[in-house]
């Protein structure tokens, strides 16, 4: 798949997920932070995130780690990670 | 049971009614919204909080924090009668099926959520309680919020309720209001509305409105209300509110 209709295929998904309602995929940096200080997200919103992707990418997430915390920083770590599982 | 009291201010919403004023306008007959009316958006509740919520939680917040800007209490009682109904119909059917629980609906499938996030949002770091007490839930409560005016100046009443999944309507009246929904009121020592309940076992009535938005109805038409459910009934009398005093 094209890397830009993945990301836009990701932010639609945070975007549904996380019911961002006032949110389009024009609002997300695919670089910028999710959490915290980026789009202002916390951790339910990481484990309805980590659910979202398992479910829609099929790929399987690791225990809660510091790796994790890196796949899911931003939307282009996000894309990598799926495309690095999907890949394998 | 008898009690009595005033209300300092009151609000509310239902779909296509966005603040008090449209409120008062709506509870006095001015303003009519069309039926398939979709819900407006909060106005006091930021949307990074309002996104987790049913509907009927996000009207009773955005009430709340509203009648707090002008109105300070010491204490509210938030009370619904079906609550997180749909977030834990969510969680079952999700168990049922095999498949995940959503993190989002396990965090605010308590009956306070809705407490819990108008006392986050507004820094409210008052006493707060949830009642739900079946058909009895909002004079229940508000026998449970006139206690509390022993000790405190003011208190918030927020009754509210949202959707009922379609699942549960099988078994229930078709009478029963399906219509999310918020009110609030700021309630003080006083006597302008008296409220006396006495046992009756009588079939309670079918109702078009909420106990809590019937009585606000009648406040402003001056008729008499009072309710049956099952177990008493609520007979309320009061003097006549006006919309151009709120």
């Amino acid at each position: 798949m094209d890397k830009e209709a993945l990301y836009t295929q990701i932010k639609q998904l945070i975007i549904d997920a996380l019911n961002l309602e006032d949110f389009t995929v024009d609002d997300i940096d695919t670089e910028a932070p999710l959490f915290v200080e980026g789009l202002g997200l916390d951790s339910i919103d990481a484990l309805e995130l980590g659910l979202a992707v398992k479910n829609k990418f099929n790929v399987n997430l690791e225990a809660d780690n510091d790796e994790m915390k890196q796949h899911f920083y931003s939307v282009k770590t996000i894309a990598d990670f799926i495309e690095a599982k999907t890949q394998a | 049971m008898k009690f009595s009291f005033d209300i300092k201010e009151l609000s509310g919403r239902v779909a296509g009614v966005a603040d008090e004023k449209a409120f008062i306008d709506w509870l006095s007959g001015t303003l009519t919204v069309p039926a398939e009316a979709k819900p407006c958006k909060t106005k006091f509740l930021p949307m990074m909080t309002a996104r987790r919520m049913c509907i009927g939680s996000r009207f009773a917040a955005d009430v709340a924090l509203e009648l707090i800007r002008s109105s300070p209490v010491q204490a509210a009682v938030f009370a619904s009668r079906h609550g997180e109904l749909e977030r834990n119909f969510s969680i079952q059917s999700a168990i049922a099926e095999d498949g995940d629980v959503s993190p989002t609906d396990f965090a605010m499938s308590v009956h306070n959520a809705a407490a819990g996030s108008f006392s986050i949002v507004g820094k409210q770091q008052i006493p707060i309680s949830s009642v739900s007490a079946g058909r009895a839930t909002f004079p229940q409560a508000l026998g449970s919020a006139v206690s509390l005016l022993k000790r405190y100046e003011q208190v918030l009443l927020v009754d509210f309720d949202s959707y009922i999944p379609d699942f549960f309507r099988q078994g229930m009246h078709e009478s029963m209001p399906d219509l999310p929904y918020a009110v609030g009121l700021v309630l003080t020592r006083g006597s302008t509305v008296s409220c006396e309940s006495r046992a009756s076992e009588a079939e309670a009535a079918p109702a078009e409105l909420p106990c809590s938005l019937a009585l606000c109805k009648a406040l402003y038409s001056g008729s008499s209300y009072s309710f049956e459910d099952g177990d008493n009934l609520w007979q309320f009398s009061y003097t006549q509110l006006r919309a151009e005093d709120q």
